[in-house]
């Protein structure tokens, strides 16, 4: 069917689907609300999900991309529509364990709702308008959800923050955008590749300035160093499962839309742009590792670690032209893939402690087996996941990152990367430690305390894909690989 | 059936002391007894091995991989060595039964004999050097755990003198060892010999690919290999030092007189008899096919030189020390030392030799002296030991007049004392007289020397043997045994009643004495034997025969007679008849004095060895320690303390964890980082957009200046 | 050559039986004791019919019981690819019979958290033996960091007062070391035509300076685990902080894949490198084999001994395996090699008695310092015998198979330079300060105060049984060597020696 068909569709499970949440949250029963809510959402989340996966099955049987000026399907977008989702899906199930009795529900379901809708957009967007819209429609909503709880000023500070910058990114972003109209009279992207392709303005110095410009936005989201400095106190402000929906969310969507405006649209300018993103590679994984190793909050390392895990994915940018493209950018997906999954399950392991313990400062973490034993294994495996210990499935794609660096022959990016990751391991298993290791401090119990439920079940499931992938990784990869080589 | 003796005569022991255990569960009794038993199958087929009259030489498959055999090797050499140790020991056995008797822990005791001779057997039996080594570790292991027996340390068990009756310390070093020490002594002293025994068997395999001593004495070309390679003479030396370090040659002799700190029977079947013997035996062993090699390559046979004055040397060097013993026990021991060292000095001048028919002459002597050293040698100590038991002191000064007590320890003390001092018509005159003569045929320009210092020894060796004797035997009884007697007096049930040994302990050296007085006897006889079925054995090494009759060489006799003429009456003078005080003549005169010291401090070198190996090494292995594995890690935590305090805040674990070197450096960076990361990451919102713009900003740069060349 | 996947079986036994352990350890303790043993057991038995088929078939040069390659991961050369030569046979089989004692040991030793404790183990045996088994090398990486994860919980939970420390230290230094090793596959992945991880490919194809970067990268990861010096600092720390049953572990097993990579990619693989710069890898090894005989010499803890004799034993390995890679003549590439993997299996005997009884001292004295045991003779008459009988295994004297090996190495080392014949003198060195041990604890008095626990017989028991293989092998090394020495001649002539 016609991509913009399909998208309006999407459109419309999510409205409806939202609308039918904040309406609900008009009753007047409190327990009414939230709970309708909840089921609302998850239904509008089950439905799409399943929708998406029936595409897919149909797109696999006769794959057959098809084009509008404003959207393109193909299976690079199904993919991501398929992470985003999964991940919201995961966000929503905790939020009913870890958001239950807090104000106001009805609209965190629905603004939800609405931001997954943008990421799917951005998933299918095609026309620089259309992506700065989709952008938009992602990102407002999460202002609003960072600062969901009013009465804490640290989430106040940290949503305020987080709008201001995320403005500040847009307007960059559009600023790009209009440069690139400038140039090229149009906003489509394949038109914007035949027409710098046709005209000698290539090398133009507002060319490079839109794609500085380019880079910065998207780095907003991607949490590109120097353009991350928001993400640790936003991430420790805002409650924890919107923290999960921002790292393992709306920070992939940040690559999707990188890898349609520079791979796919502006290709013959690579050898600016893989420089740039190499150099910022580096300087991503180092400082997010480095600052992670001296974090005494959790969030906050996660925060940090997230921002390495980003570090190590744009290794797969700076070696996306020939010869090592197809293999940097499978190394991409996987990666977004895993990452969402493993950055998912550690926060909302945190989530759980935090709910549970009341703080998640490292202290509550002493001996934490004990008393939470299923939230300290998802959290054990999660962060193993991470660091890229085999046979779990960090290892892979940071394996196919890391060959992808050398053979685009980069290999000091691989080095950086592998060193990256045996410092990582440093706060990793020294979270892990504290956790199995080290003997309870102060008026912690031993007895154990019972897990909120539903968490319990999504990470679980978590630790699941993240194990079943580690063992047999083609199921992604193969899927990745596909959708890499329908780009051309 | 006769394949399977040579391998009887080593396994039997081996099983033997494998069982010991088990019968101990029986009974104490019949553990002893068995033990016995098991020593005598041994012999018993040894003894076969001669009346079978031919080179037994069998062998199985060992070490595929690397085409090595095991086997055994009978022929004359071997089955000789091999009946005189199983029967030496054999009687040695016997003589244990009444020496340990109510000892503690005998089930080690009869398991480390039995495993010892087993090895023993080994090394003499075994057609190859590999072979030969594990024996030779072997007889190692068990003098270490047999010196060592009375591992508890009493301190009556001490050799030499404590410093608080009287010893001498030597640079503030006591001169006196406990049992375990004296065994740790021993087979340290002796791994350095063995290493180099090893360095030197490796390298020549890698030569000549074979560990056969057949194979090896076949095709000399490897000789040929090694001496291109410069490595000739260095290789066979090094084989020669394991020789050194089980023979106590010098310089690796001083092991031997502090291994006395164990029972008397262990120094009469370790010390004597058997494992020191493992050396000369290597030598025999070795040298005639080393002697074909220089032949093949015609070079100057320096080995066989150095052999010879290391002999010579030692002899003298234990000889001097012997002179002044004051335990019967060390200076039977010096002595030993002192007589493989004629031994060697035979075997190095039957190298020395320009056609290879006179090699025999030396070779016999050398053998010659083994067998009656091994037993006259045999026979003193068992007999020192039985002195020992009766007075229970270790101290000459502590017996004397002893002659009417222990009539028959007496008379077979003498015999044996006489062989030793080369008395005719005794074993010892005649061996000692073949080796003289073989030193004075030899062909090098320091045969005179070598001679001389062979007999000026004999002098010696004649003095001290008249000193114990006399110390032991005549004159009045010590204070100490007149005291002793007198508690015996008083009231009878006193541990030490003065009096002959029992039975089962004089029967066995008296038969050793007499059997020396009755090979002396036969002595031409005897040496003819051994001259000829020797002879014909270097004949299948491809050396040329010369039959000759027995004659004596009037130079080596009247060299002999010298010695007795000249150290002979001032012994008796001194000691026998007591004329005169020992004492007063050496305090008569400062030099004499001087060298009476020096000589009890054996030259200083047992000190000088302590302070430079011991110490030495001690203290290396510590710099080491210190210097590196300590010295480092320190500086590492250091730097971790550094580190610590940069990010103080970053909370206590940081230091705990990051205090490996390894981290640290990254430790240190990555806490300014953090620390630079605290001071961007202040929360103020301006600043982050300022950091915004500034990040687009070098992004721009970076494209612009695009220095993508750099990176790849 | 047979229908039944056994290395499957025998990686995949143990991993599965674990969950089965814990599961049954949290019904009844005693029951995943009893388990475990009889799964080690059930592994044991296979491992034997394994090998010996192997030894029947005399094929230790070829690999045998292949598996695979099965497509792992699509179209990127990770492929799930098992096989067998002499080496692996032989690692294997250790690794099963350590599997074994060590879980008779635990039953005295380990009395807390058994079921976790008894699943770790079994998971260890499983991936160790995966480590010995596999021929892809992402497979080898995999199984390889596996292997990490029993082991830092191992030290960091029943361990010794500096647990925390030690199990970090640990984990630090060896993944670092094997994550650039993982670079160093990498490289050759890329850099070889076709491009593959598979090591029965690899062999030969691979160009002079990728074989060269790739040593590098593989000596960081091999070296820490042999572990080399100055590699080695996180070994002490380890054994000092691990419990006895799994100090067997580490130095019976764990130091063996540094040894096993070394063999397995440097001289099967990077054979020209190893050839050519042969003289780095043996000085290295000669380095370690002296600095962990001096280092031992002043130790006052009987455990940090034991473990930096271990580290000594380890140098022959390097020492043997590039002396004979780089040996002039086909016998001595043969001694070399095939010592080295003797050595290997002697040690993880001999170095498994020391440690095991090492803790049975310290749980019946309370203390492992050598200056504070006394009188052990009178004290523990059982405990004396068979730490002296241990010593001896350590000391390699010639009434245990380790003298044969060693003998073999120093044998190959002088094959290529008469000089290396120095390295006699570590046995020496040895054996001064293992009989100074002795003297201080063993033989001497005994003090009043001072009661002491012997060992029960079951331990007793437990303890000689390593001694067997050790008293076998001497007089039949053929058990061994004959596997293993096709092996080495391929290797030889694989690095285009014996021309």
């Amino acid at each position: 069917m016609s991509a913009t068909i399909l998208v309006l569709e999407y459109a419309v499970i999510y409205t409806v689907g939202s609308l039918l949440a904040s309406m609900l949250s008009l009753s007047k029963k409190a327990g009414v609300k939230q709970s309708a809510a909840f089921y609302a959402s998850l239904a509008v989340l089950a439905v799409s999900l399943a929708f998406t996966l029936l595409n897919i099955a149909i797109y696999l049987i006769e794959p057959k991309p098809s084009f509008t000026n404003l959207f393109h399907e193909d299976l690079l977008s199904y993919f991501f529509a398929i992470t985003v989702q999964l991940v919201s899906l995961f966000v929503v199930l905790s939020s009913r364990n870890y958001m239950w009795g807090d104000r106001n529900l009805s609209v965190y379901f629905s603004l939800l709702l609405f931001s997954t809708l943008g990421m799917v957009l951005l998933a299918f967007a095609a026309d620089l308008l259309m992506i700065i819209v989709a952008w938009e429609l992602m990102s407002i909503p999460t202002y609003v959800l960072a600062g969901l709880r009013k009465d804490n000023p640290f989430s106040n500070e940290a949503s305020i923050k987080y709008f201001l910058l995320g403005a500040f990114s847009s307007g960059i972003l559009l600023y790009a955008i209009s440069l690139t109209y400038g140039l090229t009279g149009t906003t489509n992207l394949p038109a914007v590749l035949q027409a710098l392709q046709a005209s000698a303005t290539r090398l133009d110095p507002l060319t490079i300035l839109a794609l500085a410009l380019f880079i910065a936005g998207f780095g907003f989201k991607m949490s590109v160093v120097p353009f991350h400095m928001w993400i640790p106190d936003a991430y420790e402000g805002a409650p924890t499962t919107i923290s999960t929906f921002l790292s393992a969310g709306t920070k992939k969507a940040g690559f999707v839309v990188a890898i349609r405006v520079f791979v796919v649209a502006l290709p013959f300018l690579s050898t600016n742009w893989t420089t740039a993103f190499a150099i910022l590679a580096l300087a991503t994984m180092t400082l997010g590792n480095v600052a992670a190793l001296t974090q005494r909050s959790l969030t906050r390392m996660l925060a940090y670690s997230s921002i390495a895990q980003a570090g190590y994915i744009l290794i797969g940018f700076a070696v996306a032209t020939e010869p090592a493209k197809t293999l940097a950018l499978i190394g991409v997906l996987f990666h977004v893939f895993n990452h969402a999954v493993m950055q998912s399950s550690a926060f909302l392991a945190v989530a759980a402690v935090d709910r549970t313990i009341g703080r998640a400062s490292l202290d509550s973490f002493a001996s934490l087996w004990r008393r939470m034993p299923i939230t300290s294994f998802a959290l054990a495996v999660s962060l193993l996941a991470l660091a890229g210990i085999p046979p779990l499935n960090g290892f892979w794609s940071k394996l196919v990152l890391f060959t992808a660096a050398i053979q685009g022959d980069m290999a000091w990016l691989a080095l950086a990367g592998v060193l990256n990751s045996a410092l990582s391991l440093g706060y990793y298993a020294w979270v892990i430690k504290r956790m199995y290791i080290d003997e309870p401090t102060g008026s912690m119990g031993q007895s154990r305390i019972k897990e909120p439920a539903v968490i319990s079940a999504v990470l679980l499931a978590a630790t699941a894909i993240i194990i079943i992938l580690g063992i047999y990784p083609s199921l992604i990869y193969d899927l990745a690989k596909a959708a890499v080589l329908a780009l051309g | 059936m006769i394949e399977a003796l040579p391998w009887l005569v080593w396994l039997l022991p081996i099983v033997g002391a494998l069982l010991t255990p088990v019968f101990a569960k029986i009974g104490d009794r019949t553990r002893d007894y068995l033990a016995v038993v098991f020593s005598f199958a041994s012999a018993a087929s040894a003894s076969i091995m001669i009346l079978t009259q031919e080179v037994i030489h069998s062998t199985v498959d060992w070490i595929p991989s690397i085409g090595l055999r095991a086997g055994v090797l009978a022929d004359p050499l071997s089955i000789v060595m091999a009946n005189a140790v199983a029967w030496i020991s054999f009687l040695i056995m016997v003589y244990s039964l009444g020496y340990m008797k109510g000892e503690p822990n005998l089930t080690r005791y009869w398991f480390f004999m039995n495993f010892f001779i087993g090895n023993m057997q080994l090394i003499v039996l075994s057609d190859n050097l590999l072979q030969l080594f594990f024996g030779w570790e072997g007889v190692g292991l068990c003098s270490y755990a047999l010196i060592g027996f009375w591992h508890s340390d009493e301190k009556k068990y001490w050799v030499g003198t404590p410093a608080e009756e009287g010893g001498r310390r030597v640079w503030g070093r006591e001169q006196a060892y406990s049992p375990s020490h004296a065994g740790m002594k021993a087979f340290i002293t002796t791994r350095v010999g063995d290493s180099a025994f090893l360095i030197g068997l490796l390298i020549l395999y890698t030569y000549s690919h074979t560990f056969s001593f057949t194979q090896l004495a076949e095709h000399t070309d490897w000789a040929s290999g090694l001496a291109s390679a410069g490595l000739l003479i260095p290789v066979t030396i090094l084989i020669f030092g394991g020789a050194v370090g089980k023979s106590a040659q010098f310089p690796l002799q001083e092991w031997l007189p502090d291994a006395m700190a164990g029972p008397t029977s262990v120094s009469a079947l370790i010390h004597a008899a058997t494992m020191v013997k493992a050396g000369v035996f290597l030598v025999a062993r070795m040298g005639p096919i080393f002697y074909s090699a220089f032949q093949a390559v015609n070079a100057a046979p320096l080995f066989f030189e150095v052999v010879a004055w290391i002999g010579a040397f030692t002899a003298f060097l234990a000889a001097t020390q012997a002179v002044v013993g004051r335990e019967i026990k060390k200076v039977l021991a010096y002595s030993t030392v002192s007589q493989i060292g004629y031994m060697m000095l035979a075997l190095g001048a039957a190298g020395l030799v320009s056609e290879s028919a006179a090699f025999a002459n030396g070779f016999t002597a050398a053998f010659f002296h083994l067998m009656s050293h091994a037993i006259f040698k045999a026979s003193l100590f068992l007999a020192a030991g039985a002195l020992i038991h009766a007075c229970g002191s270790k101290y000459l000064s502590d017996m004397g007049g002893l002659r009417n007590v222990m009539p028959i320890t007496f008379i077979s003390m003498l015999l044996a004392s006489a062989s030793l001092a080369g008395i005719p018509p005794l074993s010892g005159f005649w061996s000692k007289d073949a080796v003289l003569a073989a030193v004075w045929e030899a062909s090098t320009p320091y045969a005179s020397i070598l001679f001389a210092l062979a007999v000026v020894t004999a002098m010696l060796t004649v003095f001290y043997t008249f000193r114990m004797i006399g110390l032991a035997f005549f004159g009045e009884k010590s204070p100490y045994l007149k005291e002793l007697e007198h508690k015996h007096n008083s009231h009878s049930e006193t541990e030490h009643h003065l009096g002959e040994a029992p039975k089962v302990m004089w029967i066995p050296y008296t038969i050793l004495a007499v059997a020396s007085l009755v090979i002396g006897m036969v002595g031409p006889f005897v040496e003819t034997y051994l001259h000829e079925s020797l002879e014909h054995y270097l004949h299948e090494y491809g050396f040329e025969e010369a039959p000759k009759g027995f004659e004596i060489n009037p130079v080596a006799l009247g060299g002999s007679l010298a010695a007795l003429a000249v150290g002979l009456p001032i012994g008796y003078y001194i000691y026998v008849t007591k004329r005169a005080d020992p004492a007063k003549i050496v305090n008569s005169s400062n030099f004499l004095r001087t060298l009476y010291i020096f000589l009890e401090n054996r030259w200083y070198l047992n000190t000088l060895y302590y302070a430079v190996f011991v110490d030495g090494l001690a203290k290396f292995a510590r710099i080491v320690w210190r210097g590196l594995e300590i010295g480092v890690i320190d500086r590492r935590s250091d730097a971790a303390a550094l580190a610590s305090i940069v990010s103080s805040k970053a909370g206590n674990w940081f230091d705990r964890y990051i205090v490996d070197g390894f981290i640290n450096g990254l430790a240190y960076v990555s806490a300014l980082f953090s620390r630079v990361c605290r001071r961007i990451q202040t929360g103020v919102t301006q600043n982050y957009l300022l950091v915004f713009a500034v990040g687009v900003v070098v992004v721009l740069i970076i494209l612009v200046l695009n220095p993508s060349l750099l990176l790849r | 050559m047979l229908d039944v996947p056994i290395l499957s079986l025998l990686i995949f036994i143990p991993i599965v039986g674990s969950v089965l352990v814990y599961l049954l350890g949290r019904l009844r303790e005693r029951l995943c004791e009893l388990a475990s043993l009889v799964i080690t057991i059930v592994v044991f038995a296979l491992s034997l019919y394994m090998y010996g088929l192997l030894f029947a078939s005399k094929e230790g040069a070829s690999f045998s019981f292949v598996e695979g390659p099965f497509n792992w991961l699509g179209g990127f050369g990770v492929d799930y690819y098992l096989g067998v030569d002499g080496l692996s046979a032989s690692l294997i089989l250790i690794s099963s019979i350590l599997s074994v004692l060590v879980v008779l040991g635990s039953w005295d030793l380990i009395t807390e958290k058994k079921p976790i404790y008894y699943f770790l183990i079994l998971l260890f045996e499983g991936s160790i033996i995966g480590v010995f088994c596999s021929l892809n090398l992402i497979l080898f990486y995999v199984f390889w960091e596996i292997v990490l994860i029993p082991m830092f919980f191992f030290i960091g939970v029943w361990g010794g007062p500096r647990r925390k420390y030690a199990a970090m230290k640990f984990l630090i230094f060896t993944y670092v070391g094997s994550v650039v090793m993982l670079l160093g596959f990498i490289l050759i992945y890329l850099f070889t035509t076709p491009n593959t991880f598979n090591i029965p490919e690899l062999v030969g194809k691979i160009p002079f300076w990728v074989q060269l970067l790739a040593s590098a990268a593989t000596f960081a990861g091999f070296g820490v685990k042999l572990p080399v010096v100055p590699l080695h600092t996180w070994l002490p720390d380890a054994h000092v902080e691990a419990p006895a049953p799994i100090s067997v572990f580490l130095a019976g097993l764990l130091l063996k894949m540094g040894g096993y990579g070394f063999i397995r990619v440097n001289l099967g693989i990077l054979a020209d490198v190893s050839r050519q710069y042969a003289w780095v890898f043996i000085s290295f090894g000669i380095l370690t084999m002296f600095y962990g005989a001096l280092v031992a010499m002043v130790q006052r803890d009987l455990k940090r001994m034991i473990a930096l004799t271990s580290i000594n034993h380890m140098g022959f390995v390097l020492l043997g395996s590039f002396a004979g890679i780089s040996a002039s003549t086909t016998q001595g590439a043969v001694y070399g090699i095939s010592g080295a993997i003797f050595q290997m299996f002697n040690h993880a005997a001999a170095i498994g008695i020391l440690f095991m009884l090492s803790g049975y001292i310290h749980e019946q004295a309370g203390t492992r310092n050598i200056d504070e045991l006394k009188g052990l003779r009178i004290g523990m008459p059982k405990t004396a015998l068979v730490l002296i009988l241990g010593s001896l295994a350590g000391m390699s004297v010639p009434i245990y198979s380790s003298f044969l090996s060693e003998w073999m190495v120093i044998l190959g080392a002088i094959s290529v330079n008469s000089w290396y014949a120095i390295t006699v003198l570590i046995p020496l060195l040895t054996v001064a300060y293992f009989l100074w041990m002795i003297k201080r604890t063993v033989l001497s008095q005994l003090p009043e105060r001072i009661h002491y626990h012997d060992l029960r017989n079951r331990a007793m028991i437990g303890l000689l049984l390593y001694l067997v293989p050790l008293f076998l092998l001497l007089i039949l090394p053929s058990l061994i060597l004959g596997v293993v020495d096709p092996l080495s001649l391929l290797l030889y002539q694989g690095a285009g020696g014996g021309k």
